[in-house]
């Protein structure tokens, strides 16, 4: 989706609102928790993407949102440029180090170029999700 | 009719979207290696320096060092300079110098006109300039069999570089143009590589950015693949297993030890694609290899740390 937002705290604030309506989250405690891992360092990869995360009491399995925002905004990439690619993943308090493969295995995804170019091209959310679920191929 | 709507449509998006780009940048100071293919194809020329006024216009701060490799050497077999070899490496003396200060002042003045001929106010330096770039004789240490340094003649290295004259200018508007010539403490000039200078100077104005450009697609892996992004401790990797050599090892070198010391990023450009600086600052995809200091955010490294952090918490 095309989101209008103009700094990384709307971001983060937007990504709240959209679990709380499709998972019931609470929206303003996502935010926050979002916020709080930004503050041990940026979540941004480089090249406009992110992938800000969080543990989130009472979340049964993962959940991740795919966020395309209209125009890029600042977040504290190592490269400095804004980001305009935005992937949301919460994880369940449980255990959460066992999703930090799943982190990994997201950030892989972004460092690959084509990958990037092919998520970029994608007009509606289907597209997007086929591209995520065809990742190996593409990279291939 | 609807195709010139589209068109108007697509120009107004890629101008709109350069805006945070600008907004990031803004003030901040980039410096840019020029050399190779890009300094010696006309259109690569233009569009460098149209690249350059460009940034600056939009306000950044574009500082340029250039090098003379292969126009120097031409002019010297041209002039027919006979080349003196020690351990592969070309002897400066004293008539070789002069040849590179002709070469290295033409080609300065050059730069100054293309980037002024867009719009900049290009100034072209020497580091005699105000004595900017301190410099001492290079003299590699004997190797076995060997009792005396090796002498290169006026082959020289950085002791350090002043700032303020590159500061004054950039902050009042204008676009300095290094040639690499440094002065020791006894008035000699000395020719420096051009890499080092700008690692140097990027290092000792704190630059947001250096960017070198150069005639490969950026860093390669051991397949032949592009990196991406890499970080300082990668380079290290690459240079004690040979991922990366010949010409790459001592733009790496200048590149580690910048981020090493306060530049935030550095970047390898093709500079064999047109506009590859335009690319590079104001859009999301570069051409080349970006590399970043240990302690930029390591999103994995944080993750671990975050994730592992709570739990531990719950644990006390």
């Amino acid at each position: 989706m095309d989101l209008f937002v103009v700094s990384k705290s709307q971001v983060l604030e937007e990504a709240g609102r959209l679990f709380a309506s499709h998972e019931g989250c609470d929206a303003a405690q996502v935010a926050e928790s979002l916020l709080a891992r930004e503050r041990m360092g940026s979540t941004a990869l480089g090249n406009g993407f992110a992938i800000p995360h969080a543990r989130l009491k009472g979340l049964r399995q993962a959940a991740a949102a795919y966020l395309h925002l209209k125009f890029a905004v600042p977040f504290d990439a190592p490269d400095g440029k804004p980001v305009s690619e935005v992937l949301v993943v919460l994880v369940p308090e449980q255990a959460a180090q066992d999703h930090l493969q799943l982190l990994a295995q997201a950030a892989e995804m972004f460092q690959d170029r084509q990958f990037r170019e092919h998520l970029r091209d994608q007009g509606d959310a289907d597209g997007l999700y086929r591209a995520f679920v065809d990742w190996p191929a593409i990279a291939k | 009719m609807s195709t010139s709507l589209v068109s108007l449509e697509l120009k107004a998006r890629i101008l709109s979207d350069a805006l945070p780009y600008i907004r990031g940048f803004h003030g901040k100071t980039f410096v840019i290696k020029y050399g190779g293919n890009a300094m010696t194809e006309p259109h690569l020329k233009a569009a460098f320096a149209r690249d350059i006024a460009m940034l600056r216009l939009v306000g950044m701060n574009p500082i340029v060092v250039h090098g003379g490799g292969p126009q120097i050497n031409e002019l010297l077999d041209t002039l027919g300079v006979k080349a003196v070899f020690r351990r592969g490496m070309r002897v400066t003396d004293e008539k070789t110098m002069k040849v590179v200060e002709m070469v290295l002042g033409e080609l300065n003045q050059e730069i100054v006109g293309l980037i002024n001929q867009q719009g900049g106010k290009a100034v072209g330096l020497n580091g005699q300039d105000a004595h900017f770039i301190h410099a001492r004789k290079m003299l590699p240490a004997p190797v076995e069999g060997e009792v005396e340094p090796l002498d290169l003649g006026f082959v020289g290295e950085i002791e350090r570089i002043d700032a303020d004259l590159v500061n004054n200018l950039s902050a009042s508007g204008y676009i300095p143009v290094v040639m690499p010539i440094g002065v020791g403490p006894d008035g000699e000039a000395y020719n420096i590589n051009a890499d080092l200078v700008a690692g140097k100077l990027a290092e000792t104005l704190r630059a947001e950015k250096l960017l070198m450009l150069t005639n490969t697609t950026g860093v390669l892996d051991r397949e032949g693949r592009l990196l991406n992004s890499i970080s300082a401790t990668d380079i290290e990797k690459f240079a004690q297993d040979g991922t990366a050599h010949g010409g790459m090892l001592p733009k790496l070198d200048a590149a580690l030890h910048a981020v090493r010391h306060g530049v935030r990023s550095v970047h390898i450009v093709d500079g064999r694609v047109p506009n590859a600086l335009l690319l590079e600052v104001l859009t999301s995809e570069g051409v080349g290899t970006t590399i970043v200091p240990d302690d930029a955010p390591q999103f994995l490294a944080d993750s671990r740390r975050y994730l592992g952090r709570v739990e531990g918490d719950k644990k006390k």
